[in-house]
């Protein structure tokens, strides 16, 4: 290739003169607006004042649950907000992760599959596709904002969960998609994006570790939520998660008995290990699983109904 | 090396001049239409504008704002808020006007190969970065970006099929 021809086609993509003039007049904007460092000074020194018997009243909880309290109808000021909990015995608990125990190991980022799915070949290809390009364009891990998640239907078909905020009168992005994916592509919606999903998953098992409780943590890419399941639950617990979560709708907390396997690891869904004199793997794709866990004082221990 | 601290003024009309090409050139590949291009670059540099950082030499300060043009070209061809409805292959038609044949020739065999090659191919040739700072600029691995540019190549010579002499 000639270099000469590069060098001259360079100097002819250059912006046209209506951009660079927007582009002055923008930052003379900016520059003009520019707020005097004395009132930038003056405004800082007001806030630190103002803010010193609020931080007060922040870090003494229960004064801050009293300013809060007129703020969340229905919830008493003395109390704490809890999150809501699911106690359930394991077969219950299973249900409550989508597409029920099958897990296909060779999708990346863990698309759940039904056990029942049948000709699942080209929506995994299609799954593949999709994961790597969202790896070319995004990074290794990452997922666009609109990306809420995949999963295999009982049809065999790819369905890609869409954020609802995404404007679904705009067709670009689904065929786009389909474009990317190589093969048809089914949508749905859901509320929240994987990446946020993802993220909450790290706080809510972070959350649950500093107690000392055992927790299994897993993203359900078709309900759209995290599955996070703990041997025990406590006050203190539920009003964490009930922080991480205020609208009670990204964490689906489950609590019960489940299967242990002696080091103390949960599986998600309450599934029994098949291996329980084996260590468990670490890098199941999407489960953060928690080691050895610690006594919890004063654990309050939720009673099953009898059968 | 000694920090470059940024500095609105003077210095930013230099700065715009000294890559306002790269940055638009890199988001017409990009986007594959002018209008999009000179948002792109009207965006970019206003975010370095207000980011206030410093860099510790001219090297660094050109990969950030390589890096920042693909960040907001990207925002406008995935965004779904995007109300522009004409198909990605109809506005590579709109782009940069080249008086001869060969150059738009080149640029529309370059617009024609996916993403994944044309960007690695235009830093590389347009802009003649190394390998590593293509990976930089694109978050990629160095033996990625050298790939691509074998590939890339390749799929450009069938296209352009011997109009230009091998280097």
């Amino acid at each position: 290739m000639n270099r000469e021809l590069f060098v001259s086609m360079q100097k002819r993509l250059s912006p046209s003169p209506e951009a660079r003039a927007a582009l002055e007049a923008r930052l003379a904007g900016k520059r003009r607006r520019a707020v005097p460092r004395y009132a930038v000074l003056a405004a800082c020194l007001l806030l630190a004042a103002a803010a010193l018997p609020l931080g007060r009243i922040v870090r003494d909880r229960a004064a801050w649950a009293q300013v809060t309290a007129g703020f969340r109808p229905g919830v008493s000021a003395s109390e704490p907000r809890l999150h809501s909990c699911v106690i359930s015995d394991a077969a219950a608990a299973a249900d409550h992760t989508a597409g029920g125990t099958g897990r296909n190991e060779e999708l990346p980022g863990g698309a759940l599959v039904r056990e029942d799915a049948a000709a699942q070949e080209d929506a995994a290809a299609a799954y593949q596709n999709l994961m790597a390009r969202f790896a070319a364009d995004w990074g290794p891990g990452a997922y666009p904002d609109w990306y809420g998640g995949a999963y295999i239907d009982p049809s065999g078909a790819l369905i890609v969960n869409l954020v609802e905020a995404h404007d679904s009168a705009d067709k670009t992005l689904a065929l786009q998609i389909q474009d990317w994916a190589g093969g048809p592509v089914g949508f749905g919606s859901v509320k929240y994006s994987l990446s946020y999903l993802r993220r909450l998953q790290e706080q809510a098992f972070d959350a649950m570790y500093g107690l000392g409780l055992s927790v299994g943590c897993s993203v359900d890419e078709e309900a759209g939520r995290v599955v996070l399941t703990l041997s025990s639950v406590t006050d203190e617990a539920l009003a964490l998660l009930a922080e991480l979560d205020p609208e009670d709708d990204a964490i689906l907390v489950l609590a019960g008995p489940f299967a242990q396997d002696g080091s103390g690891v949960i599986q998600p869904g309450g599934e029994e290990d098949p291996t329980a004199d084996k260590v468990i793997s670490e890098d199941q794709p999407g489960v953060i699983q928690s080691p050895e866990p610690a006594r919890v004082e004063n654990a309050i221990q939720y009673d099953l109904p009898e059968p | 090396m000694s920090d470059l601290p940024l500095r609105a003024g003077g210095e930013m009309t230099e700065i715009i001049g000294r890559y306002q090409n790269m940055v638009y050139g890199l988001a017409l590949a990009r986007t594959g239409s002018s209008a999009d291009a000179d948002d792109v670059f009207q965006e970019v540099f206003l975010a370095y504008f207000q980011s206030g950082r410093t860099f510790r030499d001219e090297e660094h300060r050109k990969a950030w704002l390589l890096r920042t043009a693909v960040n907001m070209s990207r925002r406008y061809t995935c965004s779904s808020w995007r109300k522009k409805t004409v198909p990605l292959s109809e506005r590579r038609e709109e782009a940069a006007p080249f008086p001869s044949d060969e150059e738009k020739l080149v640029w529309e065999a370059l617009c024609g190969l996916e993403e994944s090659y044309r960007l690695p191919l235009y830093l590389y040739y347009f802009q003649e970065l190394s390998a590593q700072e293509i990976g930089k600029a694109l978050h990629l691995r160095p033996g990625t970006v050298r790939m691509r540019l074998s590939r890339g190549r390749e799929k450009l010579r069938e296209v352009l099929k011997g109009v230009f002499s091998d280097e």
